[in-house]
């Protein structure tokens, strides 16, 4: 075999890529010629330098993490899918919320896993969770407010003229949660008012609006907190009356589920 | 418990598990990879961002004990043509590649011998700079085949699936590209006085043989 043979031959034998007898040819050659088997070590040498020069980035810090996240999102919608094919269903705190806020505000409040409670289908459901995910939308993009109320008054005078139902802001006991601005944000078809608070530094959006949640499939027993979790997020709703008060924010899923228990709403 | 919600979030659980411990593992080859491809940070952490979402949608038609890296990249590596050779004609894009003449013998003999043997610290890391050029300046399938190849060490059986061609047009490029590298690496080794420049072998004037030969033998 001539050397200009081997040199085509060379990259995929060094490969270990030659089927047996071109190997077999290969190898032969090489044990006779010296400038060949330089060929050899050069070809070995230049894969080693190809791959050390190549390697070796670092990955974005936070690529990970915001894949992970696009993961969850792909998860998310893919339950969604199931649930909209399987009628709806609502998951519905358990009864243990309730009882553990009879004990007072020092009681450590744990809840028992989300009981499911399937609910006949609603007559008609367009999409599963709009206001749920226009909720956590909303919270997540943290449009600015209209208005910064230095009293709770003046989120209701704010949205007199604007929406067609009386927005009365949810008031916490305590100074847990500060309501820092409101918004006027269409949710769905219709309007809506966010109020915007501040616990301990992290932002909590509660949305108010009138009417039923077509996802819920009917109204929910006043008192009786229902939550989702949409996108990360823990989404509990509560109805006092014809009004709906949809809860998120950036605290856990306990200290949500509290907030959403312990808030004084309606007229 | 036969709650069917709950039996499917089981099973979203036990399916991102699973996903995490094969596939996550992989990532940071594939940003590598993904790098090397785009040759832009931007687009690189697009495409693998784009690559695992899709990794994930069809996990279930990943074939268990097959190779899970080669999978991703070929998720990959087709993500990046669709992406970014939408434009070019796909007949254009191999054709004109394949088409390029190359001369086998592109080397020196002093220069392959100087760079078989053992380099030090110094000239390593100044010829790590010529290959990160010479792989920039390769046509878009060239250098795909040499991320495939001698960065990821895909089989030639694997870059074949990848890329959807047979066996020996994997090897055929693959010679092509190395080659244009190869020369590159020379050419640069020489401007840096790592190898001495030296007349390449091959076709060469009756004069220049002579003179050689009356020279040196």
């Amino acid at each position: 075999m001539r050397c200009e043979l081997i040199d085509r031959r060379v990259g995929a034998y060094v490969d270990g890529e030659l089927d047996p007898a071109s190997m077999l040819d290969v190898e032969r050659h090489i044990e006779a010629c010296g400038r060949c088997q330089e060929r050899v070590g050069f070809e070995r040498r230049f894969r080693s330098l190809v791959n050390e020069s190549l390697t070796g980035l670092e990955l974005p810090e936070d690529l990970r993490e915001r894949i992970s996240r696009n993961l969850d999102a792909v998860d998310v919608r893919s339950e969604a899918a199931v649930l909209r094919r399987r009628s709806l269903q609502v998951f519905v705190a358990a009864a243990g919320i309730t009882l553990a806020v009879g004990l007072g505000q020092q009681a450590r409040l744990s809840f028992p896993e989300a009981v499911v409670a399937e609910s006949a289908p609603p007559p008609q459901v367009a999409s599963l969770t709009p206001v749920f995910d226009e909720v956590v939308r909303l919270h997540a993009s943290g449009l600015p407010a209209d208005v910064r109320p230095q009293a709770p008054s003046e989120v209701s005078q704010y949205f007199r003229d604007k929406v067609s139902f009386p927005v009365t802001p949810a008031v916490f006991d305590g100074n847990e949660a500060r309501l820092t601005g409101a918004r006027l944000h269409p949710v769905g078809t219709r309007k809506a008012a966010a109020l915007y608070y501040d616990v301990g530094g992290r932002r909590v959006t509660v949305v108010v609006t009138d009417g039923h949640l077509p996802e819920l499939g009917g109204p929910i027993p006043e008192g009786e907190i229902v939550f989702r979790d949409v996108g990360g997020y823990t989404v509990p709703v509560r109805r006092q009356g014809d009004l709906t008060y949809v809860f998120t924010g950036d605290v856990d899923r306990e200290t949500l589920l509290r907030l959403a228990k312990s808030a004084r709403v309606g007229r | 418990m036969r709650n069917p919600i709950r039996l499917f979030r089981k099973r979203t659980h036990e399916k991102r598990e699973a996903f995490e411990l094969e596939a996550m593992p992989h990532l940071e080859a594939l940003y590598v990879a993904a790098r090397r491809m785009t040759r832009s940070a931007t687009e690189a952490d697009d495409l693998v961002q784009e690559t695992m979402l899709k990794a994930y949608r069809f996990y279930d038609r990943f074939e268990p004990g097959t190779n899970m890296r080669a999978w991703l990249l070929k998720i990959q590596t087709n993500a990046y043509i669709n992406r970014y050779r939408r434009r070019v004609r796909e007949r254009s894009f191999r054709e004109s590649e394949d088409a390029q003449p190359i001369g086998e013998s592109l080397m020196s003999r002093a220069a392959v011998r100087a760079l078989a043997n053992p380099l030090d610290e110094a000239h390593r890391r100044m010829l790590a700079g010529a290959i990160q050029e010479a792989l920039d300046a390769l046509p878009e399938g060239q250098r795909i085949l040499i991320v495939l190849a001698d960065l990821e060490e895909l089989s030639y059986k694997e870059i074949a699936d990848v890329l959807g061609c047979p066996v020996g047009t994997v090897m055929s490029r693959l010679h092509r590209a190395r080659k244009a590298m190869q020369k590159h690496l020379v050419d640069h080794a020489i401007d840096l006085g790592i190898v001495a420049e030296e007349p390449v072998e091959g076709p060469v004037s009756l004069e220049t043989y002579r003179a050689a030969r009356g020279g040196a033998a």
